[in-house]
């Protein structure tokens, strides 16, 4: 549709029944006909109630999911499941996984995981410096001391771990960062300064977010646009300042009550 | 509560008010030492506060500062080589001391745990129904009405569709799902404390809602005891009756929660009650605090949160400050407290 999109997803289906209970069409589809685009400086939130089908539009998105229907355009030219997609593509998209401890391996230090994706994508390897000074930078950058350079994944706590898989994220420069409740299991000080550093880089390099997240409160703070999703559908696409001031659905009226203010406890 | 008040306290000279109920744990100056690459690290120092039948007692605390090992502790499942010190009273009896078989037979019944990364907790070659019904089987209900139960508690946390749903494998459930079923499972021993480490941190808001609504439910019912690990200041504000903040392994602040969290006297605690966004209104992204929260392997001297204090002193770089009573029910380790 949109010239200017960086990435496109356009009548998204997932479905994870077999093909027998499809055709019986008893069972909803996990995602059901879900459209989108982002413009190459954008940040949009996705928020839906828990099982609503936002990770796995976001799996569909880097490439791990196949969907049964729909495609997704990154640059204008289809992708398909991340072993098949170009080099260059791969490292653009970039997804932090909402179960951090699971996502990285518990044998390497944290040093070591975030040199890996350098092995793997020379190219955005820091060149001209040592790689232990740009890593050092990158851990300081999501808030993170030196030390925990030679630590394994084991010997870290949650909050760590996530931020050490946002820093293996970011290591690669990607154009498009998938962050599936990145900033959730976060401290409010750590996350405000994660939330600036995610609002600084698109900013400078037009870096292109899609969040997910169940709290309301950040999205409303980082999102351009935000996309209610409810049973595999989104019910409704606007900008931030329209969703929070003036929602339409009813479902999204209903997310609103139910967050928690700090305020009025 | 009349079961703890037998064995535990030690002299209840007066009776206590009733919403100060005789606390049903109580921890006190618990250490915590981890062997580090470079000899052991102190995790948790001299940590003290209480757990009562029928309140939430809540830990707020940056990433890393202790408070998932704390509650490890008292379940009894801290990494080989920990090494514990100070006391945790359970009824009278102090688990720091007592036999594993013991301590075995307490956890899931006594004290059960929500864990942070239920991906982790969760087998995933085993049904969520086989693993919610575990504690129950063990204990010789019959296999249908394990089945029966469980679908009840699968039902009570919000699993849509516990019929179909219990037979399921954890990657079959999304994050906010496998959530649910960790409740259920510290549900199903019907514990007299559960302790809950951030067992709402990737649930939505509406789920959030009904989780927390649920524990408050089964806390006045049942009279159960809950520590609740939480990062997320609003869930505190709106459920934890007394809250104690931690940084870098120590307390910093204890309270009411509300009133710590309305108007904290420790400049930690007032960062991160100003770093909370707003839903309600729309707030800039807070300025972070500067430098990176202190590692327990490097404390830094004095207060450990000089270095990133803006009312730092001299005197918070080499004095270690103490807990100290700065009105009712409020304690803080505080050189120079904010005027509250
Ligand atoms: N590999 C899988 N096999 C079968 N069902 C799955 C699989 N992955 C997800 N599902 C189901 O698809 C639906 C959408 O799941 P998804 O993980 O996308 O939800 P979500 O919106 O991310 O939820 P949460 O907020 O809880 O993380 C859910 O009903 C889930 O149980
Ligand atoms: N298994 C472990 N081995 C060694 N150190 C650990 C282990 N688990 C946690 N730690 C360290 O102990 C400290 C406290 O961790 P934790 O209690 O998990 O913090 P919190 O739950 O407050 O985020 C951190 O410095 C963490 O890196
Ligand atoms: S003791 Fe000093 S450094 Fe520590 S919190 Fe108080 S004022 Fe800040
Ligand atoms: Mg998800
Ligand atoms: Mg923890």
């Amino acid at each position: 549709m949109s010239a200017s999109a960086l990435i496109e997803v356009s009548d998204l289906v997932v479905s994870f029944h077999t093909r027998r209970e499809r055709r019986r069409g008893t069972q909803p589809n996990a995602v059901d006909g879900v459209s989108f685009a982002l413009r190459p400086d954008e940040t949009l939130a996705i928020v839906g109630e828990s099982g609503s089908g936002k990770t796995t539009v976001a799996r569909c998105v880097v490439g791990l999911q196949a969907h049964q229907e729909g495609a997704v355009l990154f640059d204008g030219a289809s992708v398909g499941p991340v072993a098949k997609r170009p080099p260059a593509t791969r490292r653009a998209i970039q997804m932090v996984f909402q179960d951090p401890a699971a996502s990285l391996n518990p044998r390497m230090t944290v040093r070591s995981i975030i040199a890996e994706t350098w092995r793997t994508h020379p190219s955005a390897a820091p060149d001209g410096r040592s790689w232990d000074a740009a890593i050092d930078e990158l851990l300081a950058d999501v808030g993170l001391d030196a030390g925990v350079a030679t630590r394994r994944a084991t010997a870290l706590s949650g909050g760590q771990c996530q931020r050490v898989s946002i820093a293996r994220a970011l290591a690669l420069r990607p154009r498009l960062l998938v962050c599936d409740e990145a900033v959730s299991a976060l401290d409010v000080s750590v996350q405000s300064q994660i939330l600036r550093l995610l609002a600084g880089l698109r900013a400078a390099r037009g870096l292109a977010i899609l969040f997910i997240t169940h709290d309301l409160g950040v999205v409303r703070q980082i999102a351009d646009r935000v996309a209610v999703m409810h049973q595999g559908r989104l019910v409704e696409t606007a900008t931030a300042d329209d969703l929070f001031e003036r929602p339409d659905h009813p479902y999204t009226r209903k997310l609103l009550d139910a967050a928690l203010d700090l305020e009025g406890a | 509560m009349s079961r703890s008040s037998e064995v535990t306290d030690p002299a209840p000279a007066e009776p206590r008010p009733p919403e100060e109920p005789a606390p049903l744990l109580r921890v006190e100056h618990l250490s915590i030492d981890l062997p580090g690459p470079a000899g052991p690290v102190r995790v948790v120092d001299d940590v003290s506060f209480t757990v009562a039948a029928g309140r939430t007692t809540g830990l707020i605390g940056e990433s890393g500062s202790g408070k998932t090992m704390t509650a490890t502790a008292i379940i009894g499942l801290l990494p080989v080589g920990a090494a514990v010190s100070g006391r945790m009273l359970w009824h009278g009896a102090d688990l720091v001391t007592m036999a594993e078989q013991d301590r075995r037979r307490l956890r899931g019944r006594g004290i059960a745990m929500i864990f942070q990364d239920p991906q982790a907790a969760l087998d995933p070659t085993q049904t969520i129904g086989r693993q919610v019904g575990e504690i129950l089987r063990r204990g010789g209900m019959p296999a249908k009405e394990v089945r029966q139960t469980v679908i009840d508690l699968l039902d009570r946390v919000g699993v849509p569709d516990p019929e179909t749903r219990h037979a399921q494998y954890p990657h079959q459930y999304s994050g906010g799902l496998r959530q649910r079923a960790m409740v259920a499972t510290a549900l199903a021993g019907s514990p007299q404390l559960i302790l809950a480490d951030e067992p709402t941190t990737a649930l939505d808001v509406t789920v959030q809602a009904r989780i927390l609504a649920l524990l408050r439910r089964i806390r006045d019912e049942e009279a159960m005891a809950m520590l609740l690990v939480s990062h997320d200041l609003r869930v505190m504000a709106h459920v934890a009756d007394e809250v104690v903040v931690m940084y870098a392994g120590r307390i910093c602040e204890v309270g009411s929660g509300r009133e710590v969290l309305n108007s904290p006297a420790h400049p930690y605690t007032r960062a991160l009650v100003v770093s909370v966004p707003a839903v309600r209104s729309k707030t800039a992204i807070a300025e972070p605090l500067p430098g990176s929260p202190a590692s327990p392997a490097e404390r830094p001297s004095g207060c450990p949160f000089h270095p990133r204090c803006a009312k730092a002193q001299d005197r918070c770089r080499s004095d270690v400050p103490q807990m100290r009573q700065v009105a009712a029910g409020r304690q803080v380790a505080c050189h120079f407290p904010e005027e509250m």
